[in-house]
This record gives structure tokens, C-alpha cells and sequence, in this order.
């Protein structure tokens, strides 16, 4: 058995141990998963406290559907496909929201988190951050899905087909919002060395 | 040898090689095809050092921590959530009505309404009986829990077995 499948079959059936009532075992699955559900939710929405908002969401209905859960699909992709679902419709809630709200750090509701290289001189440390603007400027123009798509390629290193099942798509659709994704951010983002 | 490749700057789907030579994730026989291609196409090697800085630029995106009592959180959540009377899930600000779950319950009641009163011979004056016991049993339904449960089911339901995902190799 790969080490893959193994997972697989490790989370499916800790899973089927919470369908049973055993609370450690969705400790366990929180454990796992929680880190990089709340990093690809914080890279979609950029807001750390929406993210683990939605983090939440996600493993609450989680927990509320383990007493009909069936091992039909692989965890994360479910598991993905809840929280993309979720940070998708939050960004289209948002968006019609606030159309005038300016998207840079100066956002009062502390959108980004500002992480200091102490390394760096000030005057670096600016040009660093300004960087770091510039490279959430970019991926805040991709539209929902296309933003999804990529953090599920770059960072959850996905393959195609999973991305298909965790939006809801065909293959020739992820790799269309891929090829588009990454257009717009190559035009964006290539200058910066 | 090596195979010579058609121009992927050239077509929408050679963008999949980009991002694989950007990834690092071709073979070593694909890989020296594609630098042999570059070697001659200043647009391919263009395309392609392009998608590697934008790989670093955005491997190079921090993130936050997590709150030290996120689990804390969410076990409150979900013990209030277990402790909530369904009215209540109703009247909460976070419900929302999904027509793609409310239609086909809405059709199913009118089905069965409708095959109750066809099948009722007479409208025969019953007798005042106590309340069934079911009263008990519907009181502790949860409508909107099982309409989210029936929601994210609908998700699992739609994807394949996971043996064909593991056949992927992703983890």
C-alpha cells in the first residue's frame, strides 16, 4: 500500500470512529488538518480572523455530519471542498459589500497580518513589506475560483483532479482557471526578483 | 534522443509544463526535453522563467499562527451547537435558505399531502386522541442541521471512490 492510500484509509477511518462517538479520534483528524485548512483559508480571504472563523465552520459541519458519514470520497477533499465553498462565497458576500474599501494593509479590520523580518533593516524591512502588498494586491484581483485553484495547486499541492472534486469541476476547467490564474499574476508579479 | 516538442507557449495547453518546470515537478527525461526546447524558443524561456518568479515571489507569502485557543473555540462552538434547540438554529442569523435542498422537501411534503388526502375514504369525525408519542421524536429534529448535513453530504456524495484519487499518489 503507497503512503498515500494509507492516509487515505488512516483518515477515513478515524473518521468513522467519530461517526461512532469517539472524540479523540476527530482530535486527532483536527490535529492533522487544522494548519493547513486555516493557512489556505487565510491565503484565500487574507484575514486571519475570517479564516479561523471559517476554519471553524468547516470542522463543525464536519463533526455535524459524522453520524451519516460514508468513506465515499477522500477527507481533504471534502474537506477542501467545504472550505473552498465557504471562502468562496464569503469573498462574493464581501465583495458586493464593500466595492469602495481599499485592499491594502491600511484596512481597518486588520486584514493582513504584518510579520516583521528582524533580520532586516528598516528600509528593507519596508521594501519587504511593500513587496508582500503587492504580491496579496495580485492574488486579491483573482476572481474566487481562480484564487481557490491556485492556493490548492501552489500550496496544498494538489493535483488536477483533485481540485476538480473539491470545486466542483472537470479537469479542462481547473487547468483553464489555472492557465488564467497564473497569466495574471505572471504579468503582476514577474518584474519582482 | 530526445523528442522534439511542439511550441507550449504557443498553445493553451502547454501551459501544464510551465507549471510543472516551475513546480519541479517533471521527470528528468521530460525536463531535458523541455530546456532543449528553450535553448531556441525565447518565448517559451520567457514564459517559463516568468512562472518561476512568480513560484518563488509566492512561496515567499507569509502566514500567521493560529490563535493558541482555536480548539478551545471550536469545542465551545460545537458544544453550543449540540445544545441549541432547533427553533433556535432557525431564528439564528447564520441560517440561510437553500432552495436546491428546500425544493425537493418542499415537493416531497406536497407529494405526501396529496397522497394522504386521496387516500382518506371519508372525512369521518375522529376521535380526540392524546398526542403520539411521535411528538416527542419530531421535537428533537434539528431542521437545519439536517439540511447543512444533507448539504455537505451532497459534496462527499459527488465525488468518486478514494481509490481512484489514490491512484493519483496525492497525499
Amino acid at each position: 500500500m503507497t503512503a498515500a492510500a494509507a492516509c487515505i484509509e488512516r483518515d477515513a477511518d478515524l473518521m468513522l470512529r467519530v461517526r461512532e462517538g469517539d472524540d479523540v479520534s476527530f482530535a486527532l483528524l483536527l490535529e492533522k488538518h487544522r494548519r493547513p485548512l486555516i493557512h489556505f483559508l487565510y491565503r484565500m480571504v487574507q484575514n486571519q480572523a475570517v479564516s479561523e472563523e471559517l476554519a471553524q465552520e468547516v470542522f463543525l459541519r464536519v463533526y455535524k455530519a459524522r453520524l451519516s458519514y460514508e468513506p465515499t470520497a477522500k477527507f481533504t477533499t471534502w474537506l477542501f471542498r467545504i472550505a473552498s465553498h465557504l471562502a468562496i462565497n464569503w469573498l462574493r458576500d464581501r465583495r458586493n459589500e464593500r466595492s469602495q474599501d481599499s485592499l491594502d494593509q491600511t484596512n481597518p479590520d486588520g486584514m493582513q497580518v504584518q510579520v516583521a523580518d528582524t533580520s532586516l533593516t528598516r528600509e528593507e524591512e519596508l521594501i519587504r513589506q511593500a513587496r508582500l502588498a503587492e504580491v496579496r494586491r495580485a492574488i486579491e484581483t483573482l476572481p474566487p475560483k481562480q484564487r481557490a485553484a491556485v492556493m490548492m495547486h501552489k500550496y496544498q499541492e494538489m493535483g488536477y483532479a483533485q481540485i476538480a472534486k473539491a470545486l466542483n469541476c472537470s479537469e479542462s476547467a481547473v487547468k483553464s482557471l489555472l492557465f488564467r490564474a497564473y497569466e495574471t499574476l505572471r504579468a503582476r508579479l514577474a518584474h519582482m526578483v | 534522443m530526445e523528442t522534439p516538442i511542439s511550441c507550449p507557449a504557443k498553445d493553451r495547453r502547454g501551459s501544464e509544463l510551465f507549471l510543472s518546470y516551475a513546480a519541479g515537478l517533471m521527470s528528468t527525461p521530460e525536463r531535458a526535453t523541455f530546456e532543449s526546447h528553450m535553448v531556441d524558443c525565447t518565448e517559451c524561456r520567457r514564459v517559463a522563467e516568468e512562472q518561476k518568479r512568480v513560484w518563488s515571489v509566492l512561496d515567499a507569502l507569509p502566514v500567521p499562527a493560529i490563535s493558541s485557543n482555536f480548539d478551545e473555540r471550536l469545542y465551545a462552538r460545537i458544544a453550543a451547537e449540540e445544545r441549541r434547540p432547533w427553533w433556535q438554529s432557525v431564528l439564528h442569523p447564520g441560517f440561510s435558505f437553500r432552495f436546491s435542498t428546500a425544493a425537493p422537501v418542499a415537493a416531497a411534503c406536497a407529494a405526501l399531502a396529496v397522497m394522504l388526502v386521496m387516500r382518506t375514504p371519508h372525512p369521518a369525525p375522529a376521535p380526540v386522541q392524546p398526542a403520539p408519542a411521535t411528538a416527542t421524536v419530531q421535537q428533537k429534529l434539528d431542521p437545519n442541521q439536517i439540511e447543512q448535513n444533507l448539504d455537505d453530504l451532497d459534496m462527499l456524495r459527488q465525488l468518486t471512490a478514494p481509490a481512484s484519487e489514490a491512484s493519483n499518489g496525492q497525499s
